[in-house]
């Protein structure tokens, strides 16, 4: 599925310090930092692990879900 | 009611023309103040209060800021400071014997923090440290309580949030002694699809209402979505057989 803009996660730019943490810590490669230390994120490598959540230092990054009641047939159609 | 002006912040704090404490308390700059009382007056504590009171509390009270990580407060230390979380969040934290950390509950702004110890006058029942870049607002102990003596709506105000919070306990209580972790996990997700007032939550928030781990809380919607109950995708948990999980929620109503 294609990623939708609530389907990224919350960074707090005016938080964030680019100390890189949540690079480093990225298993897929979506969190990257230039050279001018603009912080890039890429949403289709983005697997919404929360690992940038939890290494942050300030809380500049959440990932929050939003919890719905689905209406899909239950007979499963293979998506 | 009448007030009368703080005199001099170096003999004592002073409410409604007393001097309540004689606590270490440094002078404040006018600014802070203004900061302060602009604060109070939209706290649900203070906001029912004239401006001349707002500014006698605001003197009370000192500013403090910690980054993420910062610890406010050690477990076990004497309380000689209340705080108000002005922004940011903060975690109560225990720690087992073996060192596992267990965050018991996450605060943010307006709560007021050690309350319980500040009126009871034990010590500090958790360690609390910032989640985020924090604000808050400390009230010496002493003048916390003199205040609430003195001024009975703000009293009300407090007792009822201590309510709350012990009804609030109560139903944890139940949860982690009667409920499995995947229960209490299916039971917070039917609670917050049915919410009229919807509110994203992060996997780590969820674990700390469920008494629990972020780990344990991934794993279980793993679990979940093995099972066909939910579908996990990027910023939404869509629950695919709401009867389902009803019943695990739910054991003793089916």
């Amino acid at each position: 599925m294609a990623a939708t803009a609530q389907g990224t996660p919350e960074i707090n730019l005016e938080l964030c310090t680019r100390c890189g943490d949540c690079v480093d810590a990225c298993p897929s490669g979506a969190l990257s930092m230039s050279a001018a230390g603009q912080l890039a994120f890429d949403a289709q490598r983005c697997a919404y692990c929360a690992d940038c959540e939890d290494v942050c230092p300030v809380g500049a990054i959440t990932l929050p879900f939003e919890i719905i009641i689905g209406h899909r047939e239950q007979s499963g159609d293979g998506e | 009611m009448a007030l009368r002006p703080l005199h001099s912040a170096r003999v004592g704090l002073c409410y409604n023309g007393r001097i309540i404490t004689r606590a270490h308390h440094p002078p404040q700059e006018d600014a802070d103040v203004e900061r302060i009382a602009s604060y109070l007056a939209q706290h649900p504590y203070f906001r029912h209060l004239g401006p001349p009171q707002i500014t006698a509390v605001a003197r009370l009270a000192t500013l403090r800021t910690l980054l993420r990580g910062e610890i406010l407060a050690l477990e076990g230390e004497p309380c000689t400071t209340v705080y108000l979380l002005v922004e940011g969040r903060i975690r109560a934290l225990k720690m087992s014997p073996q060192g596992r950390e267990q965050v018991v509950r996450e605060l943010w702004a307006p709560q007021p923090i050690y309350l319980v110890p500040a009126l009871d006058g034990g010590p500090l029942p958790a360690t609390t440290r910032a989640a985020t870049r924090a604000t808050l607002l400390g009230f010496p102990c002493d003048a916390l309580v003199d205040l609430l003596a003195h001024e009975p709506s703000i009293a009300m105000r407090v007792l009822r949030e201590l309510a709350a919070r012990l009804r609030r306990f109560t139903s944890l209580i139940e949860d982690l002694s009667l409920r499995t972790v995947p229960e209490r996990l299916a039971k917070l997700l039917i609670e917050r699809a049915e919410s009229p007032e919807p509110q994203r939550v992060t996997q780590q928030e969820m674990a700390i209402q469920l008494g629990t781990v972020r780990e344990v809380v991934a794993r279980s919607l793993a679990q979940f979505e093995g099972q066909g109950l939910i579908h996990v995708q990027r910023g939404t948990i869509e629950i695919l057989d709401l009867d389902a999980l009803h019943k695990l929620a739910y054991p003793d109503r089916v």
